[in-house]
């Protein structure tokens, strides 16, 4: 370590002794960055410096919990200044609740970036640093992903201590556990690994902990960048076993049936592994009707993940290649229909899904006050202009309308339904009924191939679990649910 | 015990599947016989339910000795078994039974897009059905055997729904007076036309070539799968029967032509739905049955990847069946009586033969 | 395998499509609603009923209140190439999977209808329980009649047979019921024969509002055609049809009038229990129909006495015409449409199989004896 520390080489470098080579080496690691703050101070006859980073710590917290305290301290007799202001600080003091003595300049720039405040004093080779941590953050808001009636109102936020703290004020256990990772090799993102330990299987446990602790990315800014790491068929898989919420109730349900979970800070979205395609259609709600409407509510979800994924192209396979299943008076509408159209069904059914996705995409991405004037655009103007100037007929605008409205209401699986629906359309409209049949098959090997953790992603209906799949095909009422627990680790394909 | 994936590559059976899973494999593999079932011009409808329940109790008796097999040997497979007690006898039953699935395939592939030709001439040439389904097929088996057993769970599930609502939409005449025994011999065309039926129950070979790969309860799989498959059968020829009576032998295919005469409300007639369903059950059959081959040829060549072995055995029976589609002769190479003796002597002796073998070498040992 | 091999597969369908370029799109497809056959010695001429919009070009294409259909002809040595003729005529391919009535002209050969209608029964697309049904005079006259009710002119049309049918007076005409009888030893079938009759409105706004494109005409079937061996042995009224359908167990309602006390009373009828069974005795084949009915009177004044008496007088009736209707069509006509080769076949197979080619002796053995219990409500 002769080598003075720079961003390059920082991590393991011991902190050395005196207080201006520390703070050399500490503008020389950060290259005097300016929001780099440093007060140096003279305690009780010893050199101190100060050094926090400008807007995340909080000032009138450091004012009240760490200035006042010090500079009131008074040195014992037959003390060395520099060893009273440690004692002082390490054992005689409680002036926050978080509290780190670091060796290193790897430890001093982590708790520094992580808001902390840290003391050094000159011929002391550490640092203690102090958690007041002081950055703008948003509040708890309403999710905006997953919207419930009768649920919590609670999301996640972009820090994940803040998570933290919502999981464990709805799961007062013991053996819930959290274990922070430093994931990143710029970055240095907080990555939470969170489990029960009486539930999850340990070897769940182990492999996720494996697989994060491998990452070798330069930043982790959202779910997404851990979602691809966590899953072995990433390039394979048309789903995906690694789920999302942004509510901490889900995240408790999932985390009492032996789920692990990773909390990413910077984003409000947590992940969940592994996660169960019938999962997809179950809501908070569901746990707060009554079961005959939860019951009737799931199946409605099953019949719109249907809808939005299969129905465009069977209807283009019935309508190009075998109209004599239609009904007589719907296929006297659409031959009248047809008549005055330019393009094949097949052409038409694409032209109006490709209008869909636009103008999906669309409604994400533009200001909001510019809001309505997408529902104009494209629910007048482009719907209903499009029928009178003959580019598609009538009945696909129905088609449409269906297949978007059951596509919102799973929006965990919204990826999937627009390119499989598009699969299905190309199907249906190469080869009839035969086209979808063999999209039917592959899509279904392929979602039961998935096994991620020896756990099927078909589970419990394939293969079949009698105890699973009554809060699968209804919701089974909370007397059920109290005699018999599933966790995740009764669907293991041993 | 779980083995990783270079043993999946290989071609050895990772994970047992379940009793439930095994009867949805054969049962799919089944109704694609039954959609595609063409009545000879001197069947009788009675004789012909009464000859299903003959061959089904026939079939019962011809899987006995590879149930004592598996509960003798603790569930271990024929081939492995037959492979540890002799390199040349595993190797001569791997090749017996790799050419009974080759055969299979050929023969599926072949009946699938013959009707799909004969019903749907304007619609479907031979060659694209055939590389489509080649490719799918190639695609489905190398998820393995327990991802193809979950979807076939699946796919029976939706077939028999579909087949429930294609026998419902009847509000024509239903006439049981077409359940006649007008035949000079029953008894003797019953047995005359056993062969035939046990011939297409090829599938009961798949019983036997993937039994180590069942996790428990070989009876009660074999007898549920035999109940169900005699149920079905049923129901599906007594309706053929008693709705078309006499037009079954102007048309070529009874189910299609049933399909075609269901009508409901909202879907007015069932024949695409038919085609849907028959290709269906066909991509399974052939899925499993590539499986199996290549479960065989992994006792012939233990290194060969099981990928490249799905994908020659596929190729050789896409080369075999083309030429015979494109040629209109494939109605002609069906031979019955070979096919059942062939089938029955797999399913029956061979487990026998193993399980003498092993009392023998008993013998032997203690002598 | 990777994913995109699923993609690759799905691309591969294409394949599907390369050869298939008759993707028929429906804009091409010509909907045909109704087939007619006419044979004489020019060949045969094949009409078809086909479905064209007279919408006005709003919202709704197709105006309910207009026929959308339109009449097209043609002849030919064969029913194939008269087909073909009509097919080169429109400019589209025609699509029977929607055709509602197969109409066969009064002169028609019916001696091989399996040949006739091979069109289709080979057609994939074709529903086969599509009505079969005679015209009084050709098939033609049939398919020009507009009938401005529902969507298109068959639908009403195929409503109308339907009525007939379950009130006993038309024999039922489906293709698969009707090839199946003509595949029987007696070789014998009934069609409802359809007669073109004008509508009785001769009010000048009632002529004005009819379709523009047809005449303002109805149809009814007041008779049933008895056929043997392709030649139309006599065409019986509703009343024969109507015990024929009783005997058969084809009808679920109907009317008969009664004489009660002077006086004609109207009674409807709904079929309650059916049972028929045949016996044989001392050389003799007794074929016995239990038929249980509920009668409704429209006179609500009538004691339990009257209503019983009633009830006396229906079953009488009712077994006096069917007696004499098998009577007449068995023996006099010399048709079997009851069924009763099948019945035999199915209780006496071994004597059906001795007198399969000799259905005659069977026949000359023959006894029916018709039950009726009548209960008046």
């Amino acid at each position: 370590m002769g080598k003075n520390p720079d961003f390059n080489n920082y991590k393991n470098h011991k902190i050395a002794s005196s207080l201006d080579k520390i703070l050399l080496d500490c503008r020389t690691i950060m290259g005097n960055t300016v929001d780099l703050n440093i007060v140096e101070i003279n305690i009780c006859g010893a050199d101190c410096a100060l050094v926090t980073i400008e807007g995340m710590v909080s000032t009138s917290a450091m004012a009240e919990l760490v200035f006042q305290p010090l500079m009131a301290l008074v040195k014992p007799p037959d003390v060395k200044p520099k060893v009273a202001v440690y004692h002082f600080l390490t054992r005689k003091s409680l002036l926050t609740a978080e509290r780190h003595i670091l060796y290193d300049y790897g430890g001093v720039v982590q708790d520094l970036f992580s808001g902390f405040a840290v003391i050094f004093i000159d011929g002391v080779p550490k640092g203690i640093s102090l958690g007041i941590q002081g950055f703008e953050k948003k509040a708890i808001t309403e999710p905006k992903s997953e919207h419930n009636i009768m649920g919590s109102q609670e999301a996640f936020t972009e820090v994940v201590r803040t998570n933290i703290s919502l999981v464990r004020r709805r799961l007062k256990s013991p053996s819930l556990r959290f274990e922070m990772h430093q994931i990143g090799e710029k970055s240095s993102t907080d990555v939470c690994l969170v489990y029960m330990t009486d539930k999850a299987p340990h070897e769940i446990v182990d492999r996720i902990r494996k697989k994060l602790c491998s990452i070798k990315l330069d930043t982790i800014i959202s779910s997404g960048y851990v979602r691809s790491f966590l899953e072995d068929g990433i390039d394979k898989n048309l789903f995906s076993n690694v789920g999302s919420t942004e509510r901490p109730d889900v995240l408790c349900t999932k985390l009492n049936e032996g789920k692990v979970c990773v909390l990413i800070d910077g984003t409000p979205f947590s992940l969940i592994c592994p996660t169960l395609f019938v999962e997809n259609f179950k809501t908070i709600d569901d746990y707060c009707w009554n079961s005959y409407f939860a019951t009737f509510l799931r199946w409605i979800r099953f019949l719109a993940f249907f809808l939005a994924t299969a129905f465009p192209g069977i209807y283009v396979a019935a309508a190009s290649y075998h109209p004599e299943i239609l009904n007589l008076k719907l296929m006297l509408n659409l031959s009248a229909s047809e008549q005055a159209t330019p393009y094949p069904l097949f052409v038409e059914v694409l032209i109006i899904m490709a209008l869909l996705e636009l103008m999906s995409e669309a409604s994400i991405r533009l200001p909001t006050a510019m809001g309505s004037a997408i529902s104009i655009v494209g629910g007048l103007i482009i719907g209903d202009a499009a029928v009178k100037s003959g580019i598609i007929s009538g009945p696909e605008l129905i088609i449409v309308g269906l297949t978007a409205t059951s596509s919102f209401i799973i929006p965990s699986l919204n990826q999937q339904t627009s390119i499989l629906r598009l699969a299905y359309i190309f199907a249906g409209g190469a080869a009839g009924f035969f086209g979808i049949a063999i999209c039917t098959v592959l899509i279904l090997a392929n979602v039961c191939s998935m096994n991620e953790f020896d756990i099927p992603f078909t589970s419990p209906i394939s293969p079949f679990s009698k105890k699973g799949s009554a809060d699968v095909l209804g919701r089974s009422s909370f007397k059920t649910m109290e005699k018999s627990r599933t966790t995740i680790d009764d669907y293991t394909d041993k | 015990m779980i083995t990783r994936t270079n043993n999946k590559k290989r071609g050895v059976f990772m994970k047992k599947i379940s009793s439930y899973q095994f009867i949805a494999l054969l049962l799919c593999c089944k109704l694609f016989n039954i959609m595609t079932y063409i009545p000879a011009k001197t069947d009788n409808g009675t004789l012909v339910l009464i000859t299903l329940v003959v061959t089904t109790i026939i079939e019962g008796v011809l899987l006995i000795p590879a149930i004592v097999f598996y509960n003798r040997h603790d569930g271990k497979g024929l081939l492995t078994f037959a492979s540890s007690k002799s390199r040349a006898l595993g190797l001569t039953l791997s090749l017996l039974f790799l050419l009974l699935c080759l055969w299979t395939i050929i023969q599926t592939l072949g009946d699938l897009t013959f009707f799909l030709q004969y019903c749907f001439s304007d619609t479907y040439s031979a060659w694209s059905v055939v590389i489509v389904t080649l490719a799918a097929t190639l695609y489905v088996s190398q998820t393995g055997l327990s991802a193809v057993a979950r979807a076939t769970s699946i796919i029976v599930i939706i077939t028999l729904l579909a087949l429930a609502f294609i026998f419902t939409g009847f509000k024509h005449h239903i006439d049981f007076y077409e359940l006649n025994l007008a035949v000079r011999n029953p008894a003797f065309e019953v047995l005359k036309s056993s062969p035939k039926f046990i011939a297409s129950s090829k599938e009961l070979a798949l019983f036997v070539i993937l039994l180590g790969a069942l996790k428990s309860k070989p009876a009660k799989t074999a007898f549920l799968y035999l109940g169900v498959k005699l149920f079905v059968s049923l129901i599906s020829a007594l309706t053929s029967i008693i709705v078309l009576g006499d037009f079954i032998y102007l048309s070529k295919l009874p189910f299609f032509t049933l399909s075609a005469y269901s009508q409901t409300t909202i879907v007015e007639h069932y024949e695409a739905i038919s085609m849907m369903l028959w290709t269906l059950c066909a991509l399974v059959k052939l899925s499993v049955f590539t499986i199996s081959a290549g479960h065989c040829i992994h006792h012939i060549f233990p290194k060969a990847h099981s990928v490249l072995s799905y994908g020659v055995i596929l190729v050789l029976a896409g080369s075999v069946t083309l030429p015979i589609i494109l040629d209109e002769r494939w109605e002609s190479i069906a031979a019955p009586n070979t096919e059942a003796i062939i089938t029955a002597t797999l399913i029956t002796f061979v487990p026998l033969c193993l399980l003498l073998f092993k009392r023998r070498q008993n013998v032997q040992e203690v002598m | 395998m990777k994913r995109y091999f699923i993609w690759i597969i799905i691309l591969l369908l294409g394949l599907v499509a390369f050869k298939n370029d008759s993707s028929i799109e429906i804009s091409n497809r010509t909907l045909v609603h109704a087939v007619g056959i006419d044979e004489d010695d020019s060949g045969c001429t094949v009409t078809l009923q086909i479905f064209k919009t007279d919408g006005s070009g709003t919202d709704t294409v197709i105006d309910p209140s207009q026929t959308n259909t339109r009449v097209i002809s043609n002849t030919a040595p064969t029913f194939n190439e008269a087909m073909s003729l009509c097919e080169n005529q429109l400019g589209n391919y025609i699509f029977i999977g929607h055709n509602q009535v197969i109409v066969i002209g009064h002169d028609t050969d019916l001696s091989k209808p399996d040949e006739l209608l091979s069109y289709f029964i080979r057609n994939k697309d074709n529903f086969l329980g599509v009505k079969v049904v005679l015209s009084e005079t050709t098939a033609q006259d049939v398919l020009n009649v507009q009938i401005p009710t529902g969507t298109i002119t068959m639908e009403n049309f195929t409503e109308i047979i339907d009525m007939y049918s379950e009130k006993g007076s038309a024999a039922p005409s489906t293709m698969v019921e009707f090839i199946n009888e003509s595949r029987k030893p007696d070789k014998a079938v009934m069609l409802p024969v359809v007669t073109v009759k004008p509508e009785q409105d001769q009010s000048s706004q009632s002529q004005e509002d009819s379709s523009g494109s047809g005449k303002a005409s109805l149809i009814s079937i007041d008779k049933n055609a008895v056929i043997k061996n392709g030649k139309i042995v006599k065409e019986i009224d509703g009343d024969m049809t109507r015990c024929i359908n009783l005997i058969n167990n084809h009808t679920n309602y109907g009317m008969v009038n009664v004489d009660y006390n002077g006086t004609d009373f109207g009674v409807n009828l709904i079929s309650q229990k059916y049972k028929s069974d045949i016996d044989i005795k001392d050389n003799r084949i007794f074929y016995n129909v239990d038929i249980s009915l509920l009668a409704n009177t429209v006179n609500s004044s009538f004691s339990q006495t009257d209503k019983d008496n009633i009830s006396r007088l229906v079953e009488k009736k009712l077994e006096r015409e069917c007696t004499d209707t098998f009577n007449r069509v068995f023996f006099t006509l010399d048709c079997d449409v009851f069924d009763l080769s099948r019945r035999i076949r199915f209780y006496y197979p071994e004597i059906y199989l001795k007198y399969k080619d000799n259905y005659d002796a069977l026949k000359a053995a023959t006894v029916i004896n018709v039950d009726v219990h009548c209960v008046t409500k």
